[in-house]
Order: structure tokens, then C-alpha cells, then sequence
């Protein structure tokens, strides 16, 4: 903790006390101790599941002390720097340099400079290569390992996949060396690559230092070295219901971005929307049962007291049982004062009929994310909603009693032309129409907030060839918009074309960008997410010398021919599969989502027995 | 003779150690996680939004403690004050304990209207530092004026005079420790946040000094004399 007087002169000094509701006090004889770090303020990593869910996860080992860190507010880093103290965990106080197993989230490619100042913060040289004996080791998972390159100069080891099972054994793997090494005097002096090539046989377990960077062409792939192998799967948590879930998770004194209670209804998404990187690689659906899922929204709702409750998924409404499991959870919990969310929906009126038993989310204005303007361009990217869903939806909202309409587009998608955009700006007047006639003499009260993302191809999508639109291309597009949405009832917010570059290059980058990251966290990057502190220029600044500008790099077409530096990863889905999806997208060709009976041999049928694109969840049988 | 439609009770907590930290809000939400994982019948206000039926009191501002602070709960059913203090102190930390829980006597004005005055203790930095006989003066000339205008930041540039709020101010500590004990008007119209006084006593001594409290505790909330 900082001291009292520097408490006292930070922003929300709160959000670095330890001991929060449920957390127990860490083992001083812990033989282990994991500290998982979230690179973003604590607001925001409280708000992450998966992390409490590993965090739960690892909770249950014992000889583990599992403790949280979080990234500081510049002005309590400063403080940090200028009294020489370093960043620690909240739970003991043990600063990062001090801990076994430091352990990083990658949720998004803009935390990257915050998570190697957190390591400098703490202690830990930022360079795998720099690190001596005893020295933490550094391990990451998340989506934005299934690039890792970008970060494989500073990650000792990247995990997979579901994190859930893979750290818990990672935990057990340790102990056990533990035992053999004997205290901790012997781990420090133990040969480090010995360690490092135990864990990394565990499945799912990447070792970057063992992979030879070779350029190929213009890119930097890994070569397996000897003795690991060519390439590395993921992990596939196939049940939920035998998976750990938090239900007793810290409660956050402050106010966090999803300040309720969560329960994960299933993990996964078969839809194949093609720019989608969370629907390709958590793939193939998992549901959790409902019998299961009731236990622990009332145990969370106990255990917390929270007033709201989330059911988190790619897609809720797909999720088979979902009228039956709203139902049951209303009349259990809305008595106690409890409202339920639904925060991802799709666009049609099953939807909206569920949203509006959740009678809470009226405040907040009803979602959808047709992502393309144009019917061409949504069959482009295989998002299967027609102009006709949408109108319905909207019509169904408004007269269910929304006032306020949400619209999520795209722009820069691949074979984008003006004509697209002029359908999308058609479509949102549409909208705005069919809202109009639905509210009737309420009509003035209507709000249709489109907001408009820049495409960002990710790897292991059917997209990962294509570039990202330049900069003067995408301001343009920006500005017609601006232009074709002038309405009263229309409000357009726009992304920032700097972040959203610098989030293209890292997440189809190779091994050479860990020299441009440390530039950029030497420059003073650090919480890039927020738009109050990403420097432009700075960036720019840390791109010299990396041979092409942050631009170039994020528009580089790609060649299918050739290998790619995130190759060595295996996510489920494959490279052909990948290759006959974009094949499909350039020719305007849908796929539709493989629940519906047809197996499009995306990869995962390798891994899983009889996939049939959704595994439901075990125990079956309808409740009372 | 029908029974109430709710029974109101009140409990004094403190917000003392780390939790100092908090803000109101921050409490507020605290307090109401807390009540809901204890189980007791809290009532709650109608239609969608439905919120407990909870009376805070005025905001400790962050970093401060408070020894005595007053939430007002509105229930469903009449249960013993000791059982619902039992019950919310098996839900909160030490830091946030409630210390006594009591419900009004038929007829009684709710006390948060009976509140008059508070009592603070203040230990005060000075950079560049102050000798305690500058202090002891600014204070002697601070409770021998009769009026103190003071321009209030928040409410639009509103000039309060906020001598009538200060029952009493004196420096206390010793040696180079320096305290300022206050009672100030605490009531919904003549409120004194402990802040402005520092400020007063800021102008009242040499313009170049800057006070802030490194210590802040209210410590107790009076009552008009007569009511409890």
C-alpha cells in the first residue's frame, strides 16, 4: 500500500487499499505466490471475469498465494518513482520482483506499454533475456496470446486458450519442482531454462525463447529450436459445469466498469462473423447448465450483495435454454433487489422480447451491432442480419417502451466503397424512421447513437491477410458519415484512428515490435486505452528505426502463400479453414453458423469428438 | 390498529483505519452490499429502479474518519436494533463497524433534523511551516470577528459567511504537531465543511502559508440541546 500521505494526494486512493469482501488473508507460508496482474487501472481489471475466474481458479491450490495487481494512475506511478517503492500486490504487499509466478492479462494490444512498465514498476527486468536466477517468472494469456510475438521478448511463457484448467496446472507443476528444488534459496539458484522447459511441456503452454526468429519474406516467424514442438494448441475447457467459477469474487469498494455480479452462460460463439477474433478462437460453444448456473447466481448474489447480476456470453440469446433461465433467475432474485443484463444481443426480436422481461435495461437504451451498412458487405463478413431483423428490432424496442437505440457499425472493412457507407448512413435514417413511427407522439424523445469501430484484423480470423485502411482513408470515411448522419435524432461517435492503429499493428505483429514497445513504454506510453493519455505522437516517435511508420505497418496486405509469425499457435481453427473463409468473404458468399447441421471442417472437429458447433452442458434435464 | 407500512431505524457506524479511504459513495455502496448479504427486510423504493430505502447523513470527504456517522434504514418488519447490528457487523469489516443501532420513539423528529453541530479533530501541515503562536492567533482573530466572508468554490462563486457556523475552533498537539479541535454547524442550513475553516485561517495568516490536513476525524455529531 502507498503511504498515508501519498494517499491522501492521489486520485481515488481507494482503489489501492487491499482487503476487500471476500478476499482472505494471504498464507505467509504460501510455498507459491501468483501475482496476476491486470495491465489497466483496477476499475477495469475488477471488471474482468477471466480474471476472476483464474483468480478463483488458483485460489484453490494449496501452497498458492493467489494476489492481485493492477496498473497505478500516472500520478500514484510518479509517487511511486520519486519515493524508489515498487509496485506491489494488493493482497501482501509483496512487490512484484518478489513474487514466484507473475502472471498478465492480454485483453487488448493497447495495455502492451502498461504491462512492461508494470513490470519495470515492480522490479522485473521488462526482457525475458534479462532476467537472473530467482527473478519472477513472467507469463501472459488471453485473446492476445494467440499472437504473442509482439511481447515474446518479455513473456517467459504464454498460455492458450481457456486459462482456467492450464494454470492450475502450471500451479501444480510448480509446487512439485518446488518440492524437488527444495526452498526457495534452491529455486533462485535453479537453472532458470530448466524450469521454463519443464512447464512449458504442459499442453498448451508456449515457450517463445525456444523458437528461433527467422525472417521469411517480410516477416519474423518462430522456428522451433529442438525439443519443442512445431506448434502449440490451445486448451479447450470441453465441460463448463466442471470448471471452477467464482462465485464468493472480491467486492470492490470502488465503482468498476461492470459493477455487478457476473455468471458465464457459455463460452464460445459459432456464428463466424469473419472479422470476429472471440468467435474464432473459443470455438466451439460450451454451455453452462442451468441447474448449475442458479446455484451460482444465488451464491454470487449471498456471497456480494450485489444489486444487478450479468449473464455473460459471446451471444445470450443463443444460449438453448435461455428463456427458462432468465424466467427462474427473475423470480428468484427480483425480490432481493437484484436486476438482471444481458450485455450481448443480436439483432431480432427474440432479443428484444428477452431484454424487455429485463425490464431494467430500458434506462439504457437497446443494442444492436449490424457492424455493415450494406447487405454486401454484411454477407462480406458473414454477419447474417438483414435490414429487415434490424427495422423489426428496432420497431419491437421501441414499442416495448426503448427510447433509446444503440446502432454498432464498422468501417474500413475490406472491399468497403463510399456506396457502403452511403447504404449504412440509409439504414440508420431507416432506423431512425421505423423508431419514429413505433414511439408515435413519443416520437421527439428518440435517440438512435450510432457508434462507429475501425475494422482491426486479428489473427487466426479469415481476415488476418488483409491491412488495416490508411489513416487518410479512414478520416475520410469518418467525415461522410458525419456528413450522410445529420438528423436530430442521430448522435455519431466516432474511434480514434491513432489508437485503433497502433492496435492493428501489434495484433498482426511480429517478433521485431518488442523493440518499438519499449520505445514506446521508455517514451512514457502507458494506459494507451485511455484516450486522455495516448500520445500520438509519442508512438510515432517509438516507430523510428522499426523501418516502416505504425501506419505501414498496419496496412500490410498480407500473403496467404507465405507463413505468419502467430502460425505457431494453434486456436482451434485452422489455416485452410481460415483460407476458404476469406475466399468465401471475397466473394460475397455467407457460412452459415455450423449449429444449424452443416460442419464447415473449421478445425475443431479435430479436437473435439463429433463437434456438433455447441457442446451442451452436462447435466441435461429440464428443472423444475 | 393497522401496523406501519415500514419501521425506520437508525445506526452509528464509524469509517475509520484504511477505509478512510472511501468516498460517501463509496459507503453508500458498501453499506448496501452489506445489508443485502445480511438478510435482513430492508424496504426498497418502486418500479424498475429499485433502490434500498437508505438516509446517509453529510459525505465524510475521502481520507477522512468518522467515529459516529448515522444511517437511517427503512425496514419491512420490526426487528430487535441488536440483532440488526449483529447481522450488518457479520457483513462489514471492522474499519466500517456499526457500533449501535437504536429505532425512534413514537413521534420522534428523525434525528439527522434534531443534528446541530459536529466535532472535528484536524492535524494541520503548513509549508512552509507555521509557528503554533501564528496559528493560535489566526484562530483568536478567526472567533473574534463577527462575520467571515468566504468565497465557496462549488455553488457559483456564493459568498457564505461562515462564522455563525463556528461554535468553536481551538489548536491543540504539541511541539511541532499541530491540531485544530472544531465544532461547526452541521444542520441542513448551516452546514461548515471542516475544509472551509482551514481555508479562513489560510487568508487570515500570511497569503504565501498553505494549510491542508494530513488527519482528519469527525468526531462526534451533536444534537440540538434538548433532543437526542
Amino acid at each position: 500500500m502507498l503511504p498515508d500521505d501519498v494517499l491522501l494526494g492521489v486520485r481515488g486512493p481507494a482503489r489501492y487499499l487491499n482487503g476487500e469482501w471476500n478476499v482472505s488473508r494471504p498464507s505467509a507460508d504460501a510455498r507459491i505466490r501468483l501475482a496476476l496482474c491486470y495491465p489497466d487501472v483496477y476499475q477495469v481489471g475488477m471488471g474482468h471475469l477471466g480474471s476472476l475466474i483464474l483468480y478463483h481458479a488458483a485460489s484453490l491450490i494449496e501452497g498458492v498465494s493467489v494476489e492481485r495487481c493492477y496498473a497505478p494512475w500516472p500520478d500514484a506511478a510518479e509517487e511511486l518513482r520519486r519515493l524508489g517503492l515498487p509496485l506491489a500486490t494488493l493482497e501482501s504487499h509483496t512487490p512484484l520482483r518478489d513474487c514466484d509466478l507473475v502472471g498478465f492479462t492480454l485483453q487488448y494490444e493497447l495495455t502492451y506499454p502498461t504491462l512492461l512498465t508494470m513490470l519495470s514498476l515492480g522490479g522485473i527486468p521488462r526482457r525475458s533475456a534479462d532476467r537472473q536466477p530467482g527473478a519472477p517468472l513472467v507469463i501472459a494469456g488471453g485473446p492476445g496470446a494467440a499472437n504473442p510475438e509482439p511481447l515474446a521478448s518479455f513473456i517467459d511463457l504464454f498460455c492458450l486458450g481457456d486459462g482456467e484448467e492450464l494454470l492450475a496446472d502450471l500451479l501444480r507443476r510448480l509446487l512439485s519442482l518446488r518440492e524437488s528444488l527444495g526452498p526457495r534459496e534452491g529455486w533462485a539458484t535453479r537453472d532458470r531454462e530448466t524450469v521454463l522447459r519443464e512447464l512449458a511441456s504442459l499442453p498448451g503452454v508456449y515457450w517463445p525463447d525456444a523458437y528461433e526468429p527467422r525472417l521469411v519474406g517480410d516477416l519474423v516467424i518462430p522456428q522451433p529450436r529442438s525439443g519443442v514442438p512445431e506448434r502449440v494448441s490451445a486448451r479447450l475447457v470441453e465441460n463448463l459445469d466442471a470448471v471452477p467459477f467464482p462465485t464468493a469474487p472480491p467486492v470492490p469498494w470502488v465503482e468498476t466498469i461492470h459493477d455487478r455480479g457476473q455468471i458465464e452462460i457459455a463460452r464460445g460463439c459459432t456464428r463466424g462473423c469473419r472479422f470476429c477474433q472471440a468467435g474464432m478462437i473459443y470455438r466451439p460453444v460450451r454451455e453452462r447448465s442451468v441447474e448449475i448456473l442458479l446455484h451460482q447466481a444465488e451464491e454470487l448474489v449471498d456471497n456480494t450483495g450485489y444489486d444487478g447480476l450479468s449473464l455473460v456470453a459471446l451471444n445470450c440469446p443463443d444460449y438453448q435454454r435461455i428463456e427458462e433461465l432468465i424466467g427462474t433467475l427473475q423470480a428468484r432474485l427480483s425480490p432481493r433487489g437484484v436486476s438482471l443484463s444481458l450485455p450481448s444481443l443480436r439483432v431480432d426480436t427474440m432479443s428484444v422480447e428477452l431484454a424487455q422481461r429485463l425490464a431494467e435495461t430500458r434506462k439504457g437504451g437497446m443494442t444492436f451491432a449490424p457492424e455493415a451498412g450494406s447487405q454486401r458487405l454484411r454477407d462480406i463478413i458473414n454477419k447474417n442480419v438483414s435490414e429487415e431483423d434490424l427495422l423489426r428490432a428496432v420497431e419491437a424496442a421501441c414499442r416495448a417502451g426503448w427510447l433509446t437505440v444503440k446502432l454498432y457499425f464498422m468501417i474500413g472493412l475490406p472491399t468497403e466503397a463510399d456506396e457502403d457507407l452511403h447504404a449504412l448512413a440509409e439504414l440508420v435514417h431507416q432506423v431512425v424512421r421505423a423508431g419514429c413511427d413505433a414511439l408515435g407522439g413519443k416520437q421527439r424523445r428518440l435517440k438512435v447513437n450510432v457508434s462507429v469501430a475501425i475494422f482491426n484484423p486479428k489473427a487466426h480470423t479469415p481476415f488476418q491477410w488483409n491491412g488495416q485502411a490508411p489513416r487518410a482513408e479512414i478520416e475520410a470515411k469518418q467525415e461522410l458519415l458525419q456528413s450522410l448522419l445529420q438528423s436530430r435524432y442521430v448522435k455519431l461517435s466516432v474511434h480514434n484512428v491513432g489508437q485503433s492503429c497502433i492496435e492493428a499493428v501489434l495484433a498482426r505483429g511480429d517478433r521485431r515490435l518488442g523493440d518499438v514497445l519499449e520505445k514506446a513504454a521508455d517514451l512514457g506510453c502507458y494506459l494507451d486505452p485511455w484516450t486522455e493519455w495516448f500520445d500520438a505522437p509519442r508512438w510515432h516517435q517509438a516507430f523510428d528505426g522499426s523501418g516502416r511508420t505504425a501506419e505501414e505497418w498496419a496496412s500490410r496486405e498480407l500473403d496467404p502463400a507465405t507463413p505468419l509469425p502467430w502460425d505457431v499457435i494453434d486456436m482451434g481453427v485452422t489455416r485452410d479453414f481460415l483460407l476458404r473463409e476469406r475466399e468465401l468473404a471475397l466473394s460475397g458468399r455467407p457460412t452459415a453458423d455450423c449449429r444449424a447441421g452443416s460442419c464447415h471442417a473449421c478445425g475443431n472437429q479435430r479436437r473435439v469428438r463429433g463437434c456438433s458447433g455447441v457442446l451442451p452442458a452436462s447435466c441435461g434435464g429440464k428443472s423444475k | 390498529m393497522n401496523a406501519p407500512a415500514f419501521w425506520e431505524i437508525f445506526v452509528t457506524y464509524r469509517k475509520v483505519g484504511r477505509l478512510r479511504y472511501l468516498s460517501h459513495l463509496d459507503v453508500a455502496r458498501g453499506m448496501e452490499r452489506a445489508l443485502r448479504r445480511s438478510g435482513l427486510p430492508i424496504r426498497y423504493t418502486k418500479g424498475y429502479n429499485r433502490r434500498m430505502r437508505l438516509h446517509f447523513g453529510q459525505a465524510l470527504p475521502v481520507g477522512a474518519e468518522g467515529k459516529a456517522e448515522i444511517l437511517g434504514i427503512e425496514m419491512t418488519q420490526p426487528l430487535p436494533p441488536e440483532e440488526i447490528a449483529r447481522r450488518m457487523n457479520e457483513q462489514l469489516p471492522p474499519e466500517l463497524a456499526v457500533t449501535r443501532a437504536w429505532g425512534l420513539p413514537q413521534g420522534a423528529a428523525s434525528p439527522f433534523k434534531a443534528l446541530e453541530r459536529a466535532n472535528y479533530t484536524m492535524v494541520v501541515a503548513a509549508s512552509p511551516p507555521v509557528a503554533r503562536e501564528d496559528l493560535t492567533e489566526a484562530v483568536t482573530v478567526l472567533l473574534a470577528a463577527k462575520e467571515f466572508l468566504l468565497l465557496c468554490s462549488e455553488g457559483e462563486g456564493k459568498v457564505v459567511d461562515i462564522r455563525p457556523r463556528i461554535y468553536d475552533l481551538a489548536v491543540g498537539g504539541d511541539g511541532d504537531h499541530l491540531e485544530l479541535h472544531m465544532t461547526l454547524g452541521h444542520s441542513q442550513d448551516n452546514y461548515l465543511n471542516p475544509d472551509r475553516c482551514l481555508r479562513a485561517l489560510e487568508v487570515l495568516m500570511d497569503r504565501s502559508v498553505s494549510l491542508r490536513w494530513t488527519r482528519l476525524v469527525r468526531t462526534a455529531l451533536l444534537s440540538r440541546p434538548g433532543e437526542r
